[in-house]
């Protein structure tokens, strides 16, 4: 009955004061806000990431050159074609193993001339990307084996040269002083992590290695290991086959490294966490500040009412009756700015959603928790108003001018 | 019977350093039925006699029996519950909610009694029927006239059947007419056995009361029932 009369009381009171009870609520309405739009944009972009590592690489690892480290002497091609090749002869594990040589050359296309980077690939590349052809073809073995001059475009390449990757087909062009046809063009992928596989041309592995780059040092190998096997045991025996090809004797050190993409997920994971923690304390920051503002509207709030509290507690209010109305009055202007927070970050998480092309859930948790810790703010901070005016003195209030 | 029965009430303030004596031993009885007015300057104690007898503040010392309860011994809160059930207050400025309507207003004792809604609105309906204002119920205190704003906080004073109206000033922000219409009403109540205390400085108003207490210097200077005027 009292909770009631208290609730249409604090609702009226607000309506009587819009402006001033909607100014006071914007520190919340920012905090809830930023808690459900990061809430939401970090568990989109968490699930985003998740997803393209699945893609690429759900067992996927990938082997690198170490780089020399000090005293640590080693020579300077750690990983050989030979050494792909090694872990191909090795059947222990019926993985794929896709060597890459990678660079950066300048490619002329008539008048148009780009620097762009070069990667040179076996023909399971595609398949082990998850890239998709969208005219064209890709390279086959032979074509490597022969050491043929064809090339696959990105699809970005050709808007470089001032036509389009597709039109490139069965043209050719000039990369690093050496001509190639071009025989396929990539659909476009988008960039995932560092480098953005539209703007690359790939060519074969021994092509690469024999006429662009005069080497036959590859800069990573990737090993796409079935899904039967764990990465563990996967790596452990790819330690062993690159430590005999190296050999490298008992008690040494590698000369490469091994990666497993599951390491930089944590990364990211790890990387989120503590990104979503500082918005969270920045949040906090706010509704605490938005708190204060509240805290401080009710206690004008109570000194412009002073008298209908006096007449209220001579009709008879209980100073429990008074207290109620006060609190409920500061988390109903808490609750109100948390709902608007929400309604506002909800929009940006959604906006941001469709730009970034990821998937939008609504976080029911975070609005949840958000308008709940709002709510608490209000309880917290209207206290103390609420008390100054259920102890004011009805005889005293009610001639206050 | 009486209705209040006061002995020997003191009240002391601390001004300061310094006690202010506002009452220095004030004693009498109100019998059920009465319209009496209680004159006095200001300075006089008059407004802290009121407030002790509407049970808005504690006497420092003596004794105040309301209906036959020691009331001078309360708490806040039970003093709220016994204003709640036998005191009607009247305000000079009316004292109305401003943004609810005159049903509203009326019912606010009632909520805090912790009627029911639906009687609540009954109760309220009738007592502003008994002041006049039926057909004003859904009005706002800015859509009346003074006097019927007044009225709306008479029909107030009354909803709760009190054992007591009490009347600050009432007609005090009124014009003579009104004023004449509200001390009419007040009559009427009180043919109906209604006790109706009134406090005012006019000699005027204080002349329709039946009974009027001069206050002066915190002590009862005359207690002169209408007969011997």
């Amino acid at each position: 009955m009292i909770i009631q009369e208290s609730i249409s009381t604090a609702l009226d009171s607000i309506r009587a004061n819009l402006l001033r009870s909607l100014l006071t609520t914007i520190a919340i309405v920012i905090g809830t806000a930023s808690v459900i739009a990061m809430v939401g944009i970090g568990s989109s972009a968490q699930k985003a990431i998740d997803d393209s590592i699945t893609n690429v690489s759900a067992r996927t690892i990938s082997v690198y050159p170490s780089r020399g480290r000090g005293k640590q002497k080693i020579n300077s091609s750690p990983l050989s074609i030979s050494d792909a090749d090694a872990l191909i002869k090795d059947q222990e594990i019926n993985w794929r193993v896709s060597p890459e040589i990678r660079g950066s050359k300048t490619l002329k296309y008539k008048n148009e001339s780009i620097s762009i980077s070069v990667i040179g690939a076996r023909e399971n590349y595609l398949s082990i990307q998850g890239y998709e052809i969208e005219a064209g073809e890709f390279f086959s073995s032979r074509d490597d084996l022969a050491r043929k001059r064809v090339a696959v475009l990105g699809s970005g390449v050709g808007t470089e040269l001032k036509t389009s990757s597709k039109a490139l087909i069965g043209k050719e062009v000039d990369l690093g002083g050496v001509t190639f046809k071009i025989i396929g063009a990539f659909k476009s992928e988008g960039a995932s992590g560092w480098s953005n596989p539209d703007d690359i041309i790939y060519i074969p592995l021994l092509t690469a290695s024999d006429r662009v780059f005069g080497r036959d040092r590859v800069d990573s190998i990737r090993v796409e290991v079935p899904n039967t096997y764990s990465p563990e045991e996967a790596m452990i025996s790819i330690e062993r086959v690159l430590r005999r090809e190296h050999d490298i004797g008992p008690g040494e050190e590698n000369n490469f490294r091994i990666n497993d993409w599951s390491q930089f997920t944590d990364l990211r994971k790890q990387a989120t966490a503590i990104f979503s923690t500082l918005i969270i304390g920045i949040a906090g920051i706010s509704l605490l500040v938005g708190g204060i503002g509240v805290m401080n509207i009710m206690l004008v709030s109570v000194t412009e009412r002073t008298r209908e509290i006096g007449l209220r507690k001579a009709l008879g209010a209980s100073q429990q009756a008074i207290l109620l109305q006060f609190i409920i009055e500061a988390v109903a202007l808490c609750i109100i700015g948390g709902v608007v927070g929400v309604i506002f970050g909800s929009a940006l998480y959604f906006i941001i959603t469709i730009f970034q092309d990821w998937s939008f859930t609504i976080p029911f948790s975070a609005i949840f928790g958000s308008v709940a810790f709002s709510a608490c703010v209000g309880l917290f901070f209207g206290i103390w108003p609420a008390r100054k005016a259920a102890q004011l003195d009805p005889a005293v209030a009610l001639r206050y001018e | 019977m009486s209705v209040i029965e006061v002995k020997d009430i003191t009240k002391h303030y601390l001004l300061g350093t310094q006690t202010v004596e506002a009452l220095r031993g004030v004693s009498f009885g109100i019998d059920k039925g009465e319209f009496i007015a209680i004159m006095g300057p200001s300075g006089s104690g008059k407004s802290t006699l009121m407030n002790i007898i509407g049970c808005l503040d504690s006497p420092t010392g003596g004794t105040y029996h309301l209906n036959n309860q020691e009331v001078s011994t309360l708490d806040g809160d039970e003093l709220a519950g016994i204003r709640n059930k036998e005191i009607g207050f009247v305000f000079q400025n009316f004292h109305l909610l401003a943004r609810n309507s005159a049903l509203d207003n009326v019912m606010l004792p009632l909520k805090y009694a912790g009627v029911e809604k639906s009687d609540q609105i009954i109760r309220a309906k009738e007592v502003l029927s008994q002041v006049g204002l039926s057909s004003r119920i859904d009005h706002q205190p800015s859509e009346l006239s003074g006097g019927q704003q007044q009225r709306v906080a008479i029909a107030r004073a009354l909803v709760n059947n009190p054992s007591i109206i009490f009347a600050d000033e009432p007609t005090g922000n009124l014009d003579s007419q009104t004023g004449h219409d509200v001390m009419e009403l007040f009559h009427n109540l009180n043919n109906q056995g209604q006790t109706i205390i009134l406090i005012t400085h006019e000699n005027e108003v204080a002349a329709e009361a039946q009974r009027t207490i001069f206050i002066k210097d915190g002590l009862i200077e005359s207690d002169i029932q209408k007969e011997e005027l």
